[in-house]
């Protein structure tokens, strides 16, 4: 502030302020003092950093996985070395979210659309069958509780083992359906049966229900209606 | 159009088609960055950072001085004749 | 003040600015406000189809037809010309130089409003692309691009032949515009129209898009307008050149990043949609420092409010830029979105964006330039007071009803024990309250299409007559200067 230094572009301040002081008198005869050229407060500034820093806070806490089939917002499972196990029940309302638009959050489907959850044969029936179906999705002409709904499932392959497992133990423990929880380790192994199977029919799904039953498969407590 | 073709085709059309994409949008990028950073330095030397307290009085001329007022209703102008 | 006796070099300039300005502005803002006519009659009907659905049932006229070419005349039509009216007048006159490419700039206005014309029969005969603010095909988007070639020219040629030694920050503006705004059309149509991506990549260009041609074409132009018009008429400088720059910079930086937060809840990558509303929150630091520096400038000067018809647009669209803006920051968030995503409450905000901020601030601009590019007063100041108060109430109506609305709306789709004919029928209401609020904004727009109608039949007649401008008291004297240059 003290010398000029007409030197340097960026000192600007000093200058400025010289002009000011050599021109008061001028000025307190204008009619409005103001010179246009207020400058920025500190504690504006150090506000906006404060803010960008609660931005890239929030952008990597949201961001996911950064990847592009990074669906969820937030990293689930990460590295293996302190990952508490998640509870199966939360995750999988979570994920659920995702099956609302069909199953709606009743879990009551859309009558002659989308197919109930509660209550469901295929939900609280064969756990291996339930993850064939998560994992490849169903195309065409479909009976549940006695209804026949011809809709398309999308496959869910994109999402984890851990995930199908805790939205298939979800819905299997909500609306009034009781049922066991679904093992991380059967859904692996269905990923790797299913694999290339492509949608699954009424029929392709029941043949494929019905041969290779591994050690973990449970008889379903009643036949596909087909 | 590309369900038509064989699959390896097509896989090979849209790949190479994306290769496109993606260099004309990263030389895009570089090129208006570039820009960008040369523009700010051209504004800087031509000192269009300095001096602004002349730059916000750009817009005042002799003829519509700081403290005139330029605008009004049109009846308002009429009432109050010549005084502003 | 100072009477000034003969004409200093800056105020020819100006003059000069002014009158070779005029048929090219003039031309650009009255078909600005011909599709604002049509647009909001678009927009009304509808309005009225959504309670009333048997009005007007025409094939051509049902609501995926006649919607789209609400917004893309709203947008386009009356956003495109309205803004490059501006920016022409705006660069000419900060430039202190003549307006150069004239006859190129009538062909094409001329062009660009056959391109509108040809867009909006084809989208009508349901040719439309299904793509949303990019409805118009390709063909037709043509026409409404190559006009913005010669604009971009004779933009950068008024900024190299400058005869000032500053940049003024209505210019940073105005600039920033004529570069975003092809490279946007070009690169959305690129992505979308040709095909250069797929799928989901398409669903996030196109929104890129939707956000970013309100955000970086008509927002720019708006706060151009405002830096330009609140100091000139209240004769005072901006209260903080710095924090202009400020606002300006952080503007260019994070908008272009906000336009996923439309697809919150879609079957996006979760880092898009995070970037997408981290870039809507950081909007706060543009918008809160261009509304401080605003509000500081018009600090003692409020009671000129009611003296004059451009101040009163002018505040107004800078305020509601302040508002409109914190509601959309906001309006980002996922936690928001749960509730107002796919409401009315989204409607809202973009009319009180559109028609709140960036409407009024170039009815100021046309309600400030036309006197000097015609050389007349506008004929009646009671239309002007009912188009502003028409604005006003309409908007706030409108804004208030559709915000409410959507709010409600939302919550009750939230409750799966409520029924979904019961949510339609609970907004039926607010949206014949929204249909009033339309009435109003037209009556508005046609006040003002009368007087600016009145103002084109009498050019010349009361030409000699010098009640103008007060600060122009040696009228005469510039005439006859200019009528020499």
């Amino acid at each position: 502030m003290s010398d000029q230094k007409n030197s340097d572009p960026i000192q600007m301040h000093p200058d400025e302020d010289s002009v000011f002081r050599i021109h008061t008198a001028a000025m307190r005869e204008m009619e409005e003092p103001r010179d246009g050229i207020s400058p920025t407060p500190v504690s504006y500034i150090i506000t906006c950093f404060l803010y960008l820093l609660c931005g890239g806070f929030y952008m990597g806490y949201y961001g996911g996985t950064w990847k592009g089939d990074g669906l969820a917002e937030r990293p689930i499972g990460g590295p293996a070395v302190v990952a508490p196990p998640q509870d199966p029940m939360k995750l999988g309302r979570e994920i659920f979210n995702s099956c609302m638009q069909c199953h709606q959050e009743s879990g009551l489907g859309v009558p002659g659309s989308y197919p109930p959850l509660a209550g469901s044969e295929y939900v609280l029936g064969d756990k291996r069958r339930l993850a064939a179906i998560l994992m490849n999705g169903i195309n065409g002409d479909f009976v549940v509780k006695g209804q026949t709904y011809n809709s398309k499932m999308p496959s869910w392959a994109m999402l984890e083992d851990e995930e199908i497992a805790a939205v298939a133990t979800y819905v299997r423990n909500t609306w009034g359906n009781r049922a066991d929880t679904m093992p991380i380790d059967l859904v692996k192994s269905v990923r790797k049966e299913v694999d290339g199977k492509g949608e699954w029919k009424s029929a392709t799904l029941a043949e494929f229900a019905a041969t290779a039953p591994p050690a973990a498969a449970v008889p379903p407590p009643g036949a596909p209606k087909k | 159009m590309a369900h038509n073709l064989p699959p390896q085709l097509g896989e090979a059309l849209s790949r190479a088609s994306m290769f496109f994409v993606f260099i004309f949008i990263w030389s895009f990028a570089l090129f208006a960055g570039i820009t960008m950073v040369w523009l700010l330095a051209w504004a800087v030397r031509r000192g269009e950072f300095q001096n602004l307290r002349d730059a916000s009085r750009m817009i005042f001329d002799d003829g519509e001085p700081i403290g005139e007022v330029t605008d009004r209703f049109p009846e308002s102008i009429k009432a109050s004749g010549e005084g502003r | 003040m100072n009477v000034v006796n003969s004409p200093t070099e800056e105020i020819r300039a100006r003059i000069e600015a002014d009158s070779s300005a005029r048929v090219v502005v003039t031309l650009y803002w009255a078909s600005a406000l011909f599709w604002l006519t049509f647009a909001t009659l678009a927009g009304l009907i509808s309005s009225i189809k959504l309670h009333s659905p048997d009005f007007l049932n025409y094939e051509w006229l049902t609501f995926g037809r006649i919607r789209p070419v609400h917004w893309d005349t709203a947008i386009y039509g009356f956003g495109g010309l309205a803004a490059s009216g501006t920016l022409l007048w705006l660069q000419a006159r900060l430039c202190q130089v003549k307006l150069p490419f004239r006859g190129p700039l009538i062909i094409g206005g001329i062009l660009y409003n056959l391109g509108m014309v040809l867009g909006v029969i084809a989208v009508l005969a349901g040719y439309s692309t299904g793509v949303e603010t990019l409805e118009f095909p390709v063909w037709a988007m043509t026409f409404l691009v190559l006009p913005f070639v010669v604009i971009v020219i004779a933009n950068f040629t008024m900024y190299a032949r400058k005869k000032t030694q500053h940049t003024y920050v209505s210019q940073w503006y105005l600039m920033a515009v004529t570069v975003w705004f092809p490279v946007l059309v070009l690169s959305a149509e690129a992505c979308i129209n040709f095909g250069a991506v797929d799928g989901v990549a398409q669903a996030i260009a196109n929104w890129w898009y939707g956000h970013n041609v309100v955000g970086l074409f008509a927002t720019p132009t708006g706060i151009a307008a405002a830096y330009y018009l609140i100091p000139k008429v209240i004769g005072k400088p901006i209260h903080s050149y710095h924090l202009s720059l400020v606002g300006f910079w952080t503007n260019a930086i994070f908008y272009n990043w906000a336009g996923t937060h439309h697809l919150t809840g879609g079957p996006l990558p979760a880092w898009t949609i995070t970037v997408g509303v981290v870039g809507s929150m950081m909007m706060f630091i543009p918008v809160i420092t261009i509304g401080i520096n605003h509000h500081m400038t018009m600090l003692g000067s409020f009671h000129l409010l009611k003296t004059s018809p451009t101040l009163r647009f002018a505040v107004m669209g800078s305020m509601m830029y302040t508002v409109a803006s914190f509601q959309g920051s906001l309006e980002a968030l996922r936690t928001h979105q749960e509730v107002t995503h796919f409401t009315h409450y989204t409607i809202g905000h973009v009319h009180l964006g559109m028609y709140g901020f960036f409407a009024p601030l170039m009815f100021a601009m046309m309600y400030y330039a036309m006197p000097r590019l015609m050389r007349q007063e506008w004929s009646s100041a009671r239309l002007i007071r009912i188009h502003f108060w028409c604005t006003l109430v309409g908007t706030a109506l409108y804004g208030g009803a559709m915000c409410f609305a959507g709010v409600k709306q939302g919550l009750m789709m939230n409750d799966p024990a409520i029924p979904f004919l019961k949510v339609v029928e609970f907004t039926i209401p607010f949206l014949q309250l929204r249909t009033l609020a339309g009435l109003i904004l037209l009556s508005g727009t046609m006040a003002f299409l009368i007087n600016f109608g009145r103002m084109m039949a009498r050019h010349k007649l009361t030409f000699a007559d010098p009640t103008l401008f007060t600060s122009e008291r040696n009228w005469d004297a510039l005439l006859e200067e200019e009528q020499k240059v």
